[in-house]
């Protein structure tokens, strides 16, 4: 359980990702994903509840600890450090690692993974696009060799194009074997991707499945836009988007 | 004969429901100041208490009064607003000059400060007045002051009001055809007695507390906690800030006028340092937020001062400079485990003798009857 | 034209002095919004332990000077500042008012409120010719001292990890936790070379002035607070700048001013300090994104 003051932004929530496996967050906005996110990386605390990767219990680490552990976050609205350069940014996403050759050579694997990276590697990352900036967020993350990666809103205001370019980079790290816990807006995005999916409403969770099974579900995208199931629905658009 | 009684009957019941309403106004009025008059009748009651007292106690009561005075004016700003001024003691400082060349005798003014303009050579006010005018002086300085200091963020309004307070002691430091310089200002009436101290500790409760009860002072509080919030609700914070500045400033001179004619001789560095800590460090322990806070703490330091500064109390050698560590740990500590100061930031409340009662009594522990005891 | 020369020294000597001391303050308020009031008590507990060894050999007398503010600082933050990390700006900045307070409390209340004079070595008031000036040997030292400082403070932020880690902390605190930035490195850290600065600062400031008092820390620290607000809270670079400008309005004002009117120099300067703050709120680099959180 999470509170912000008096507030409280969750409760009961009960989620589990296995290595190798893709599993979505879908919800409106202010159903408390992102608060999630912090809360497991120990910037916000909790209430009550249990955090545990792998069996061991993260209750109460500083985030510090956290990354340690094996967990790394890509952040809502991407949080680059925009006074530092872009190869200054992915340095910092190896700051747990004490092996240098190890952090030289996984550099030059995100440059060949996220190629428009390299030709700005010393640019300062304010200066990217929100497509680069979002890559960038992506690979410092990785540089921590990360078991479990949570990915908050990647797609947020990015091309279609550039979304695709980062679902396939997912896709990838899945097929490798890290597990992802990804948040989305765009549940049409998420559900193609996913092997599960959780719908988050208003700091509760009220379904959660396989992404097969879910995306079926007509009134899914209700809950999306808040209406009652049954009622009047915009008809169009949605639908065909889905193939 | 029924219809006179009816009437009487009606005009008994008219009386009684106008009562009625009379007692629930006034009960209401009652509990709405009850936090400032519960200040007043303490003070008051120190007042009575150390009028029985030796004539030390007497002043060092009266310089107590005199802070309270102060701390107070302080407090509807930075307590209000949000913002810690540093600079607030050159409130205090104008105060207490322009009291100085109101009031003093103008044969005096003629010795000591021979170089002064004619004009204010002829000055000569009651000490009231002088105080009153003093403080309004300072009021007209905040007011100028506010239109720059008022709309900048609050660090930066904070050391503002710093480089105000040494521009102050600075000019006043230089200007000694006027102010007598770095040696002072001296003969000022000695007119300042515990009764109105307590009085201007009065008027300061009472303004800062209708100030805080205002719709000004809420709407400032609301720019306290988040100033985008405030702003988008369409609430102008500069002038609420000004507003509070200036009433501050007011009060804060009124006091410094107080002190003038407590003390009879001033000088620049009266109103430094020296000031700005032990009133910070009243407001700060007492609770930066609270009305209450600003004078228990004025209350308590000044006590703990005079115990500590005594050294024929405990009959130990105390060492001067012992009070101002000790002082300077408490602020310290009330700031790391206790931010809000003693108060946490509440005011008195109003407690219902009945509540009281019914409090007391859930709270006693249930009697126990042991085996074998009769109730006696 | 001599003149003119002159005076530059003079003020380049000031601003290099007026910018370590804004270093210091910027420094901390990078990584944890606090503008530290004690920082001038930094300078003045290393004054007194300058004081304390004074005539033994002079390396060493430096170095433990140093040590003494490193020490003073760390101490600082592990038990002022840490518990009230979390606070808000100006809680913070009322909390160093108060271990400002402290430390002059207890230097009166163990030294004295007296200044203890100092003995300094006689090659400091000595001066050089250079080109038909006279160059007091200490304003060289001095330059070149904060030089030495400022590069050195550069290439540690720039091209080491930790400096690295310091400046995305300064960015965005909670971001670089998130990555594993250790906060509570980073802080001591900052404090450490907040020290380092304040110690080297009270070399110069003994060697000059020849005493030490408890007061001694206040107009310091005004002078780095005014000046890291000139610059724009927030910017190392900043900060610097602000320094130098204040140095050399300080100088400048000193010689424009007519006898009569000197008393005001400090007057003066902190009118235009406001009317600068006036124009730019947030400093003259400044932005928006870090003062607003004040």
């Amino acid at each position: 359980m999470v509170r912000y003051g008096a507030v409280t932004a969750l409760h009961g929530i009960s989620l589990h990702v296995n290595a190798g496996e893709l599993v979505s967050v879908v919800g409106p906005n202010g159903a408390g994903k992102s608060t999630m996110l912090w809360a497991v990386m120990g910037t916000v605390p909790l209430k009550n509840g249990v955090i545990s990767l792998a069996g061991r219990s993260l209750a109460g680490m500083p985030p510090e600890n956290i990354v340690r552990s094996g967990i790394a976050l890509v952040p809502e609205r991407r949080h680059i450090f925009t006074q530092l350069s872009v190869l200054e940014n992915l340095l910092l996403g190896a700051t747990p690692r004490k092996d240098r050759a190890g952090v030289k050579a996984d550099i030059v694997r995100m440059l060949d993974l996220f190629p428009v990276l390299e030709t700005c590697l010393h640019t300062s990352a304010g200066k990217l696009s929100g497509g680069q900036q979002q890559q960038l967020a992506i690979a410092r993350a990785l540089l921590s060799r990360p078991r479990l990666l949570l990915v908050d809103e990647p797609s947020l205001g990015l091309a279609p194009i550039v979304t695709d370019k980062v679902y396939e980079v997912l896709q990838e790290l899945v097929r490798a074997g890290i597990a992802i816990l990804l948040i989305e807006q765009s549940s049409v995005r998420a559900l193609n991707i996913a092997d599960r999916v959780y719908l988050l409403r208003s700091g509760q969770i009220e379904r959660s499945g396989n992404a097969g099974d879910l995306r079926e579900a007509v009134d899914l995208e209700d809950s999306y836009f808040g209406f009652e199931s049954g009622v009047d629905r915009p008809s169009g658009g949605w639908h065909s988007e889905r193939s | 004969m029924a219809s006179s009684d009816r009437s009487g009957a009606r005009t008994i019941c008219d009386l009684m429901g106008k009562a009625a309403i009379f007692q629930r106004g006034f009960n209401q009025a009652w509990v709405w100041s009850w936090p400032a008059f519960a200040l007043v009748f303490l003070l008051g009651f120190i007042v009575f208490l150390a009028g029985a007292g030796s004539p030390y106690l007497q002043r060092t009561v009266t310089a107590m009064l005199i802070n309270v005075c102060i701390v107070v004016g302080f407090y509807l700003f930075v307590g209000n607003s949000g913002i810690f001024s540093f600079g607030h003691i050159s409130f205090v400082a104008i105060g207490a000059y322009v009291s100085g060349l109101l009031t003093i005798a103008p044969d005096t003014k003629h010795i000591l400060l021979p170089n002064l303009p004619a004009v204010m050579a002829g000055w000569e006010l009651s000490t009231p007045a002088g105080i009153a005018v003093g403080g309004l002086a300072a009021a007209a300085m905040a007011a100028v002051l506010a239109v720059p200091l008022m709309r900048m963020s609050g660090i930066g309004a904070s050391i503002a009001t710093l480089g105000v307070l040494i521009i102050v002691i600075v000019v006043i430091g230089n200007l000694t055809s006027i102010t007598g310089g770095l040696s002072g200002m001296l003969g000022l009436p000695l007119d300042t007695t515990m009764s109105s101290a307590l009085l201007c500790a009065c008027i300061a409760i009472a303004g800062a507390y209708i100030f805080q009860r205002s719709g000004s002072g809420l709407l400032l509080r609301a720019s306290r906690e988040d100033v985008a919030a405030a702003t988008s609700l369409g609430i102008n914070i500069w002038r609420e800030r000004s507003i509070a500045f200036v009433l501050s400033a007011f009060l804060t001179g009124l006091g410094g006028g107080l002190f003038g004619h407590f003390v009879g001789a001033i000088n620049p560095d009266a109103f430094y340092v020296g000031m700005t800590v032990t009133v910070s460090a009243m407001l700060i322990i007492g609770g930066v937020r609270s009305l209450t806070g600003a004078v228990l703490g004025t209350i308590l330091v000044s006590a703990l001062t005079e115990i500590l500064g005594n050294t024929a109390l405990f009959h130990l050698p105390i060492p001067p400079g012992v009070s101002t560590v000790a002082l300077a740990t408490l602020m310290l500590g009330i700031l790391i485990f206790r931010p809000q100061g003693i108060t946490s930031g509440a005011e008195l409340k109003w407690v219902d003798p009945r509540g009281l009662g019914a409090w007391l009594s859930s709270r006693l522990p249930a009697a126990r009857v042991r085996p074998g005891e009769s109730g006696r | 034209m001599n003149l003119f020369l002159q005076s530059l020294i003079d003020a380049l000597s000031f601003a290099g002095v007026y910018a370590l001391i804004a270093l210091g303050i910027a420094l901390i308020f990078g990584v944890m919004n606090l503008v530290n009031f004690a920082h001038g008590e930094l300078v003045m507990v290393a004054g007194y332990v300058f004081f304390l060894l004074q005539g033994a050999p002079w390396p060493l007398v430096i170095v433990a000077t140093v040590c003494a503010a490193v020490i003073t600082a760390l101490l600082m933050e592990r038990v002022a500042f840490r518990p009230v990390r979390s606070a808000d700006p100006t809680t913070l900045l009322v909390t160093s008012f108060a271990v400002s307070f402290l430390l002059q409390s207890i230097a009166m209340l163990t030294m004295g409120a007296r200044p203890k004079s100092i003995e300094v070595p006689a090659f400091v008031g000595e001066s050089i010719a250079i080109g038909g000036l006279r160059v007091p040997k200490l304003e060289l030292v001095t330059i070149a001292l904060a030089f030495v400082l400022l590069m050195a403070l550069n290439v540690f932020l720039r091209r080491t990890a930790l400096g690295r880690q310091m400046r995305a902390a300064a960015e965005d605190f909670q971001m670089a936790r998130v990555l594993g930035v250790r906060a509570d490195t980073i802080v001591a850290m900052a404090f450490a070379l907040s020290g380092i600065l304040a110690g080297c600062l009270a070399v110069i400031y003994v060697a000059q002035t020849a005493s030490v008092s408890p007061v001694i820390g206040l107009q310091l620290v005004l002078i780095g607070f005014v000046s890291t607000v000139i610059g724009g809270l927030g910017s190392l670079e900043g900060a610097a700048i602000g320094g130098f400008v204040l140095g050399f309005l300080t100088v400048m004002i000193q010689t424009i001013l007519p006898p009569e009117l000197r008393g005001y120099r400090d007057a003066v300067v902190f009118a235009i300090v406001i009317t600068i703050l006036l124009i730019r709120p947030h400093g003259l680099l400044g932005s928006l994104r870090r003062s607003d959180y004040l």
